[in-house]
């Protein structure tokens, strides 16, 4: 089970609201290659791995996501908190604040609600795992484009840059893992006995 | 309603506010009336819910009524210690309680008696966990190890786990 530390994993201190870099960011809050996607999609992965080192880093690395998700509601809420409506307005954020105001709701860049459809589960650890691998690295793009867009504000960057390496570390781990389970999956196995024809004479 | 109830604990805990002498505070008292609701003194009006930490004033977490099938029946007596499903069951037991107990003080903040049990429990769970993870590995990754045992039991989710 979990349990919550009322600490920012990294802090975030913004001390210029701007709506407009809120509008990019929040995509990594609720976006196809976010925060959010990316915790539900290792946590959901897990169960079905087949060592014990590729649970325990899903486990985690999906447990540390949601840390980033935190962090990212943190940024996209300083950057829009006591904002007026004409300035939320005026950078694009019309349509999100006439149904959420500025509360933090997991939407993408072009205001698209997050969708179970960002994150795969397939059944097949090897897939999943390239799936992962994949996922941090478009992360790690997507971070590399806000850093772009963000650039007058340090207070912004900062967290942006931590939460970029994070997601680096993250592609190592999981790179680590999947050699650890193509090992698992291309050892000889070696039978007691036979079991599988018991079992299909007791299915009968 | 909860207005009408007196829900100060009486103990004094909060006008001494660094009482040293719960340190080691151990629930000895087995026939405490109210071992079986959990609930006993949130919301009710418990003429027995003194809590100050002191032996035997608050009530005892009970134990799941799972049967446990790795007990000795002639391994019974107070002394015995608790086998490992029992003390990850006390676990669970004290962390539900400090988790409703909590949830309670988001809105009732000024409530001393559940205050003063939160505290309780929170003490409780904090020292069986350490005694827990120091035998059987940890049961978070911040459990400092000379050894890396995160890997070595089953995951919660696994069958013929605890």
């Amino acid at each position: 089970m979990w349990t919550y530390n009322k600490v920012l994993q990294y802090p975030v201190k913004i001390k210029c609201p701007n709506p407009k870099l809120a509008k990019y960011i929040i995509s990594q809050y609720g976006g196809p290659d976010g925060e959010l996607a990316a915790s539900l999609r290792y946590l959901s992965q897990r169960f079905g791995m087949p060592d014990q080192n590729a649970k325990a880093i899903l486990n985690d690395i999906g447990t540390e996501e949601l840390a980033h998700l935190e962090m990212v509601g943190s940024i996209v809420h300083q950057l829009t908190d006591g904002v007026c409506p004409e300035e939320i307005e005026k950078a694009g954020l019309g349509d999100y604040y006439t149904d959420h105001g500025v509360d933090v709701y997991p939407v993408s860049a072009a205001g698209n609600p997050w969708t179970a459809a960002y994150i795969a589960a397939k059944g097949d650890p090897i897939a999943n795992l390239q799936e992962d691998l994949a996922a941090e690295q478009k992360a790690r793009a997507t971070y590399e484009k806000l850093i772009n867009l963000c650039k007058d504000d340090p207070d912004v960057l900062d967290p942006l840059r931590f939460l970029r390496q994070r997601e680096i570390v993250h592609f190592q781990r999981f790179g680590e893992a999947l050699r650890g389970v193509q090992d698992k999956l291309a050892e000889k196995k070696f039978y007691m006995a036979n079991c599988s024809q018991k079992m299909c004479d007791d299915n009968k | 309603m909860l207005e009408k109830e007196n829900r100060n604990c009486n103990c004094g805990c909060n006008n001494n506010y660094m009482m040293n002498n719960n340190s080691n505070m151990m629930i000895n008292n087995n026939d405490y009336p109210n071992t079986n609701t959990m609930s006993a003194g949130i919301g009710n009006n418990n003429e027995n819910g003194n809590c100050c930490g002191k032996p035997g004033c608050a009530p005892k977490v009970p134990m799941y009524s799972f049967e446990f099938t790795n007990i000795d029946s002639e391994d019974t007596c107070e002394e015995k210690e608790m086998t490992r499903e029992e003390m990850l069951n006390q676990i669970r037991a004290l962390d539900f309680a400090v988790v409703e107990l909590a949830e309670y003080l988001d809105t009732h903040e000024d409530d001393q008696k559940a205050l003063c049990l939160h505290k309780e429990y929170a003490t409780q769970l904090k020292e069986l966990k350490d005694k827990y993870q120091k035998v059987y590995g940890p049961l978070s990754i911040y459990f400092p190890c000379n050894k890396w045992r995160w890997l070595e039991e089953p995951w919660p989710w696994e069958r013929g786990n605890y």
